[in-house]
């Protein structure tokens, strides 16, 4: 609880930068003044009470940037600094940022397009309820069996009236094509 | 630093005594602070004043001190640094556990008076 106030506060300090240095150089010569009038009072020239309020407060540049440590969030800072030197160069080197941008495009453009393929063609599942029950048949030309054959749509109703073994058949492919709901299509070059 | 003796705060020290120091004193301002921290070590420790600043800081994220700007009795502006109600609490914590440390400690470094 108390780490995130202090981390609001720290994010929140990032947009009072000068407030916050004016602040501080006010408070260290609040202190540096408070000190020398002690000094005097214990009868110091105003040199020595000076000088000795100085080197017993200790390096004042570094205990400023302590505390800016400490207001802000440096790593955010030097992040931003980042940020902006990058965005800096880039637009000083126009040439190179217009190939960079236009290699990012074509990358992102071919990856994305690929991929969109292979899910629609590989991971999507079928559309259809229990895919893992869908199997496909066709007949087979014993000479060459690397290529399908087509099945004649009396063969289909043949294979339809004498099933047993499936819930149900459907006929698809070929200029006729049937839809899969349809359980007599007549004209199918392949079924299920 | 010219006296031997004398020796640099602790890591982790800096913060309650600042904390105790608010909460004995009442309102002060940093000088003051660093200032009361010195003479209440008997001059032990030496304390280059800048450094309570950062402490001061951290402390005030925490909401532990609360500061305003202030006009001191002989007319300087200066910040005033005061404990809020969670920062009493926090010393009322942090003075238990640090006596309950030395407790154990003092028992390492004086081990024959450990009763068997």
């Amino acid at each position: 609880m108390r780490q995130i106030r202090s981390l609001l506060l720290r994010l929140g300090g990032l947009f009072q930068r000068s407030r916050q240095e004016q602040d501080l150089t006010d408070e260290f010569e609040s202190n540096i003044a408070f000190h020398v009038e002690d000094n005097l009072r214990a009868g110091m020239t105003p040199e020595e009470a000076r000088r000795q309020a100085l080197l017993k407060f200790g390096n004042i540049e570094y205990t400023k940037q302590e505390c800016r440590d400490r207001l802000g969030l440096p790593f955010l800072e030097t992040f931003f600094y980042d940020l902006r030197y990058a965005a800096r160069s880039l637009g000083k080197s126009r040439m190179f940022t217009a190939v960079a941008g236009v290699t990012l495009a074509f990358g992102i453009g071919a990856t994305t397009t690929m991929f969109t393929v292979a899910q629609g063609v590989l991971l999507r599942p079928l559309p259809y309820a229990q895919p893992d029950r869908l199997v496909a048949i066709s007949e087979v030309d014993r000479l060459k069996p690397s290529t399908g054959a087509n099945v004649a749509s009396a063969d289909f109703a043949d294979w339809q009236r004498l099933n047993t073994v499936f819930a149900g058949m459907a006929s698809y492919g070929g200029i006729d094509e049937r839809g899969l709901t349809s359980t007599s299509p007549e004209s199918g070059r392949r079924v299920f | 630093m010219s006296h031997q003796e004398k020796t640099e705060i602790r890591q982790g020290t800096l913060a309650l005594m600042i904390l105790k120091t608010l909460e004995t004193m009442g309102p002060m301002h940093g000088y003051g602070i660093a200032r009361r921290i010195e003479q209440t070590s008997g001059d032990a420790l030496t304390v280059p004043y800048g450094t309570i600043y950062p402490s001061l800081i951290k402390l005030e994220q925490e909401g532990f001190i609360a500061s305003t700007w202030d006009v001191s009795a002989n007319n300087r502006k200066a910040k005033y640094y005061e404990l809020t109600r969670a920062g009493k609490k926090h010393v009322h914590d942090e003075v238990r556990l640090w006596e309950q440390t030395v407790k154990i400690m003092a028992r390492f470094f004086n081990p024959e008076k450990e009763p068997v």
